[in-house]
């Protein structure tokens, strides 16, 4: 493909995954922008749903790519590349999320089996309020929120993002189990803290209903 | 059929929401409304996950990325050929790189009859080099710019398409005839004329190509 033709597919956005790879490994510019405007949004979404925070979601975003075009060349085609670009960011959200807690967090310990939270719930049994029609984004998100940072990488892989199994146990460097184990935990931990903000309003409602009642 | 628990069907539960039906599982979820609940709870969960759509990062970001990797030297500029070299502009307007090989062929053109004023046998032979050296990067960015418009010469089913390829066809066997002729006989002034009258028709059919290609 001549430079002409190329310059105009590439603005036009109509170059391929396969040959924009191939261009930037060579170091094209236009190449690496390709790249840039095929996945940020997933990159940029997946870091946003991990942190809950635009300010570092940016930050990590920024730090994912860089990472992915210094290492570009050594991108073989053994896995897809999306999935290669996702274990990058994935890896670089939890080294962030190690930062802050302090904790020796990696990889291979935040997909470990959690026992505790794998079981019922201690309150098994007893009634529940029923979540569906309660769940909105924002209570969502400060849920997601509060899940362990495995738990929370492969909700937002598997039920946000849409990844397989599979390729989640690329992403993450764990196995297929693995992975079916970490989504059912962190389902189950999202119940819980659904619940307690179901629980948390219907408190509130109570102490304004009781609030209201003393004024008159 | 064994019965299933409480307890065994909450490990069941991500079969289930995948579709997994175990007779056991769905006589367990008749009589169990803690079961059902749970359930009902966990495909809301899966459901509003897609509440969480993708979003738009700020455009701030790629110029960061791209200014670094500028700094780093990871982002290298594209090679440009000859053409590209001495008209940039050309890279993006094939209707102008067109017009730039026009020009080359008529200085070409220029030169070689400039030679019909020149009358010893030493200055004709430096003028025949120098005109010789004239057409050489001619040829050579009329090959290469036929090769990229070769898309637009092979698209199917078009009748422009196919009245450049004619035409094209026509003028090659000419540029041949003519190389030959010159080739032969290098003072045949009427046959130089004949070449670079060629090349200049075939510049203008590439150009003519490409810019059908643009749109």
């Amino acid at each position: 493909m001549g430079i002409v033709a190329r310059t105009r597919r590439i603005e036009n956005g109509e170059l391929p995954e396969a040959d924009a790879i191939r261009l930037a490994q060579q170091g094209d510019a236009a190449a690496f922008e390709r790249l840039y405007q095929l996945h940020h949004r997933r990159v940029y979404s997946l870091c946003l749903r991990m942190v809950g925070n635009t300010a570092e979601a940016e930050d990590l975003t920024q730090e994912a790519f860089l990472q992915l075009f210094r290492k570009i060349s050594t991108f073989r085609g053994e896995s897809a590349f999306s999935t290669w670009l996702h274990r990058l960011a994935v890896n670089v959200v939890l080294m962030r999320l190690r930062k802050k807690t302090g904790s020796e967090t990696s990889l291979e310990e935040v997909t470990e089996p959690d026992e505790e939270s794998g079981g019922p719930r201690k309150d098994f049994g007893a009634p529940d309020l029923g979540l569906s029609g309660s769940i909105d984004r924002v209570n969502l998100q400060r849920a997601i929120d509060q899940l362990p940072a495995g738990y929370k990488a492969v909700f937002v892989l598997h039920d946000v993002q849409g990844y397989e199994h599979n390729e989640i146990a690329h992403i993450m460097g764990c196995s297929i189990g693995n992975s079916k184990s970490q989504l059912h935990k962190a389902r189950m931990r999202l119940r819980d803290l659904l619940h307690e903000v179901e629980r948390q309003r219907a408190r509130d409602e109570r102490q304004a209903f009781k609030d209201a009642a003393g004024k008159d | 059929m064994a019965a299933m628990h409480c307890k065994d069907f909450w490990l069941f539960s991500s079969e289930w929401l995948e579709g997994d039906r175990n007779p056991a599982a769905i006589a367990h979820l008749a009589g169990c409304p803690a079961c059902r609940a749970l359930i009902t709870d966990l495909e809301s969960i899966r459901n509003s996950a897609h509440l969480l759509l993708e979003e738009e990062p700020p455009a701030r970001i790629w110029p960061a990325i791209k200014s670094q990797l500028e700094k780093e030297g990871l982002i290298r500029q594209p090679k440009k050929s000859f053409l590209e070299r001495l008209f940039p502009a050309t890279a993006f307007r094939p209707a102008l790189a067109g017009a730039y090989l026009s020009f080359l062929i008529i200085a070409a053109a220029a030169l070689g009859f400039h030679m019909n004023s020149v009358h010893s046998a030493e200055q004709q032979s430096l003028w025949l080099a120098n005109a010789q050296d004239a057409i050489t990067p001619v040829a050579t960015e009329l090959g290469s710019a036929e090769r990229k418009t070769l898309p637009a010469l092979q698209a199917p089913g078009n009748d422009i398409t196919a009245t450049l390829n004619h035409n094209l066809a026509i003028v090659d066997n000419m540029i041949s005839l003519c190389e030959k002729g010159v080739r032969q006989d290098p003072q045949n002034e009427m046959m130089r004329d004949y070449l670079y009258s060629a090349y200049q028709q075939k510049a203008d059919l590439l150009a003519a190509a490409a810019d059908s290609e643009g749109r």
